[in-house]
């Protein structure tokens, strides 16, 4: 019994069920037995790596679902040693530079040279001249979070090995792509499923599952949790899956409060802090929530991003919004810059009871 | 005549002017050019002034009939607590208070035992235990054991515990504990980089203690005892009384009775203009202090020099570790005037903070300072609090440990931020219903909760079934590598649980729990 996240994942690109175009495409791609890197991107949870997986499979058969993992270690220059993990099939790779810290570009350097340096050697395709694979693939996931000389080094790899290696970069979004990787390689865009496309996977899903609902009127129902889960449809088949577990029949009435996640609740919370007590007391409170947040490895701009969409939404007046938005992009750039999130969070939520005053 | 010279330069100087040997000579010039040099002393004046009795000690009486009062009532048996722990900085007359109290109040030639850090002290403090009755001894710690390993630590408190809880008549005891910080780096609130009542003992065992605190030592009371010396000292004839004084003001700012001495004995064999101060090392505690309130030392200035020598001093004190003074501002510039100020300040404050942290510039310091200065009423009610910073960021490395190990072991495929943020707060509520009453499953990651300050870690862990998978892949993964083979592949099945052999694994609740421990 594995989650239905999992069970329903499909498998080849016939399987996939919304955005046909891409899909075609993608067929097409894995048809020509070649292609070049690719750069995917889109939100979280709109099914790239679903996609990706779909069409390596087109490509190479089903052995790149078998999947195993291994520890590489890595001494630095410094004489630190760095553990990756890699996760690999027979015909491709895939890492994530985020493990490795600011030694990304040497490690992936050092890595893609000695995958390089080895030839594949395709005996399941010897017969078929046509595709006749001598590349592999290497998946680098969270690509944005590559640093600006990895990003570099990286650029110059492509043509030196493009001979036996493809790239499939895969990130969230490409702001922070340097301009050379994005001219290398094929941009597609996988956006989030749309509502309806949701709703028909998760009763898809309630009729193999044989989920009872006490009415018919099952629409609206699967609207909620598609709109609760943002479109992310990693989100939405977990909730729906917790949703079935909690309640024996889902009801209209039945409790939806539980699909929304744990720290975004304590981010909403924030959020109504600051509507109802801006005084500095509060500030020390919240200080402490941010805090808690950050120990949970819950990124500071995701937080700062979530608080500003809260506070949008609780705060009706467009000016405040304005100047809320403009606050929350100065210090999501401080974010960036800056060593330690919790001055930067802070400060945008002192400035932001601000503005709030003064325009009551 | 060689030989007198050789063991009276000082005296035979004069008349060996005249001599007209080589070898006098450079003998005879160099007392010459130099000022008369004192007696040789081989005392060390810290020896030859020592205390003899208890009103002799450099020290604030109410402080001494605290401290008096306390191990009175731990040899008649009449107080609550076992151990009094003297804590303060160091020159403060902790060891010598305790010691010459105990000759005091313990009329025996033996009164006293001292520990000694090649002892161990669990057999010490056994031993000590039979120094009752007619062998009455007060039990003294000056000297720790190896409080910087941990195990060493452990065993310590762990023997204090016992000699606390242990069930019959005791002698006193009495720890003297040199208050340390280090301040290096930006390291935890730590025994690493401070060595305090509280990292030394931990929370449980400080509040089973008598604890008095000694501050550094006020001006009153070393002005008593260094003007004994001064008395005493033929020496300080020759010396300008007011050159004196002005050196003798810088030396009390120290505070530290012990270094006063050794330094006042240096200086006046050198005779130099210039004093070898100890150099009193604010700590951050002060320095966020002074930030918040300015300093106490400058009153007579005007506000704006007040403020000025304020964040001087900081400044040069924390010049290479400010960001760490900038999280200490942070966490504490709301305990003002009971945080009754307005926002705007606060806005202000943290705003500069911010900046501070793009660029490592002391503009948040200076910004907390000119902004705090507008309010009117500097009342508190919280103490100054540790920066949170370095607690947060141990437990987001135990968080993203744990998330991590599961991605390692279980789901390969999904991403760190998926697994901490989405699943990992779905996946327990789907399983916990699956298998319902069998396993039970936490957060991963651990549950969201409130960090605090103090550096006494509760570092218990819930009985989780996530880890105990995460174990389980682990030995697997193990016993495949010994046995020479490639290790599996992990395919979606593989993230089932198999419910036999779990079963199995389970039925032994101390197997799990020292594998939920970590100990396997």
């Amino acid at each position: 019994m594995s989650l239905w996240v999992d069970k329903y994942r499909p498998k080849t690109l016939d399987q996939l069920l919304y955005h046909d175009s891409i899909t075609q495409s993608l067929k097409a791609l894995s048809k020509s037995g070649d292609f070049p890197h690719l750069l995917i991107y889109g939100p979280s949870g709109a099914g790239k790596k679903t996609r990706i997986y779909c069409t390596l499979n087109e490509i190479f058969g089903s052995s790149v679902e078998k999947l195993k993992i291994d520890v590489k270690t890595f001494v630095t220059s410094s004489n630190r040693k760095l553990e990756f993990n890699v996760l690999s099939s027979p015909y491709h790779l895939e890492i994530t530079p985020s493990d490795m810290g600011n030694n990304d570009r040497v490690v992936i350097q050092d890595l893609l040279k000695d995958i390089a340096s080895t030839e594949q050697v395709d005996f399941n395709n010897q017969s078929s001249s046509k595709t006749k694979h001598r590349f592999k693939i290497v998946i680098i996931n969270e690509a944005d979070s590559l640093s600006r000389d990895a990003q570099a080094a990286l650029r110059r790899t492509m043509e030196k090995y493009s001979s036996n290696i493809r790239l499939i970069l895969v990130c969230n979004s490409i702001s922070n792509i340097i301009a050379p990787i994005k001219s290398r390689t094929l941009l597609v865009r996988i956006p989030s499923p749309s509502i309806t496309d949701i709703n028909s996977i998760l009763s898809n899903i309630s009729v193999k599952e044989g989920i009872k609902f006490s009415s018919n009127d099952l629409e609206p129902f699967y609207t909620k949790v598609s709109t609760a889960s943002n479109r992310n449809l990693r989100r939405a088949l977990l909730s729906f899956e917790t949703l079935t577990m909690q309640n024996e029949t889902i009801k209209p009435e039945t409790n939806l409060s539980i699909i929304n996640l744990d720290w975004e609740v304590i981010i909403k919370n924030i959020a109504n802090n600051i509507k109802t007590a801006r005084n500095v007391a509060t500030l020390a409170k919240i200080r402490t929530v941010f805090y808690e947040l950050l120990s949970h490895c819950i990124p500071a701009r995701i937080i700062l991003k979530t608080l500003l969409f809260n506070l949008i939404e609780i705060i009706p007046d467009v000016r405040v919004v304005q100047e809320l938005v403009n606050l929350a992009s100065v210090f999501d750039e401080r974010l960036s810059l800056g060593q330690k999130s919790i001055f930067h969070l802070e400060g945008f939520v002192a400035k932001s009871m601000v503005t709030i005053d003064q325009y009551n | 005549m060689s030989k007198r010279r050789k063991y009276q330069p000082v005296e035979s100087s004069f008349e060996q002017i005249d001599s007209d040997s080589d070898d006098s000579i450079i003998v005879s010039k160099s007392p010459s050019q130099s000022p008369p040099r004192p007696p040789p002393s081989s005392v060390q004046w810290i020896d030859k002034y020592a205390p003899i009795s208890t009103s002799d000690i450099c020290i604030n009486p109410t402080k001494l009939t605290q401290v008096r009062n306390a191990l009175t009532s731990m040899i008649n048996h009449t107080s609550t607590s076992r151990v009094l722990v003297l804590s303060g900085p160091s020159g403060c007359s902790k060891s010598t208070t305790a010691k010459l109290l105990a000759k005091e109040l313990i009329d025996s030639s033996d009164c006293l035992v001292e520990y000694n850090e090649t002892f161990d002290i669990e057999d010490f403090l056994s031993n000590c235990r039979y120094r009752i009755g007619p062998n009455l001894a007060v039990v003294l710690i000056e000297e720790l054991p190896n409080v910087f390993h941990a195990p060493t630590l452990e065993k310590f408190r762990n023997s204090l515990q016992q000699w606390i809880s242990y069930d019959g008549e005791l002698p006193p005891l009495v720890i003297c504990l040199t208050e340390i910080e280090y301040g290096e780096g930006e390291s935890w609130y730590n025994i690493e980089n401070t060595l305090t009542v509280d990292t030394v003992f931990g929370r449980s065992l400080a509040s089973q203690m008598n604890i008095i605190k000694f501050n550094p030592l006020a001006v009153r009371f070393l002005n008593k005892t260094i003007s004994n010396i001064v008395k005493n000292e033929p020496v300080f004839n020759k010396i300008n009384k007011v050159k004196l004084k002005s050196v003798l003001d810088q030396m009390y700012k120290v505070g530290d009775i012990r270094s006063i001495i050794s330094n006042l004995q240096l200086w006046t064999i050198l005779n130099s203009d210039t004093v070898c101060l100890r150099e009193n090392q604010i700590n951050l505690f002060h320095a966020i202090g002074k930030i918040l309130y300015s300093s106490s030392e400058f009153t007579h200035m005007n506000k704006e020099d007040v403020d000025h020598h304020s964040i001087d001093q900081v400044l040069s004190q924390f010049q290479d570790n400010l960001p760490l003074v900038n999280l200490g501002l942070l966490e504490n510039y709301h305990i003002l005037n009971t945080s009754q100020f307005p926002v705007q300040l606060a806005a202000d404050i943290t705003n500069d903070l911010s900046i501070s942290d793009i660029g490592v510039t002391d503009i948040g310091i200076r910004s907390a300072r000119v902004n705090l200065r507008k309010l009117t009423s500097t009342k508190r009610q919280d103490q100054i609090r540790f920066p949170k910073q370095f607690k947060m960021a141990r437990l987001a490395r135990i968080t993203a440990g744990q998330v991590r190990d599961y991605q390692r072991y279980i789901t390969p495929r999904s991403s760190f931020n998926d697994l901490n943020m989405i699943d990992g707060y779905f996946l327990p509520m789907i399983y916990n219903r699956r298998y319902k009453q069998r396993y039970s499953y936490n957060r991963l990651g651990g549950k969201f909760k409130k960090i605090y300050d103090d550096e006494v870690e509760d570092e218990r862990v819930d009985y989780d079934q996530f880890q105990d998978e995460i174990k389980r892949k682990k030995l697997e993964d193990v016993e495949l590598d010994s046995e020479g083979e490639l290790s599996d592949p992990i395919s979606e099945s593989d993230m089932e649980t198999d419910a036999d052999s779990e079963d199995g694994f389970s039925s032994d609740p101390e197997l799990d729990l020292l594998i939920s421990q970590g100990r396997i």
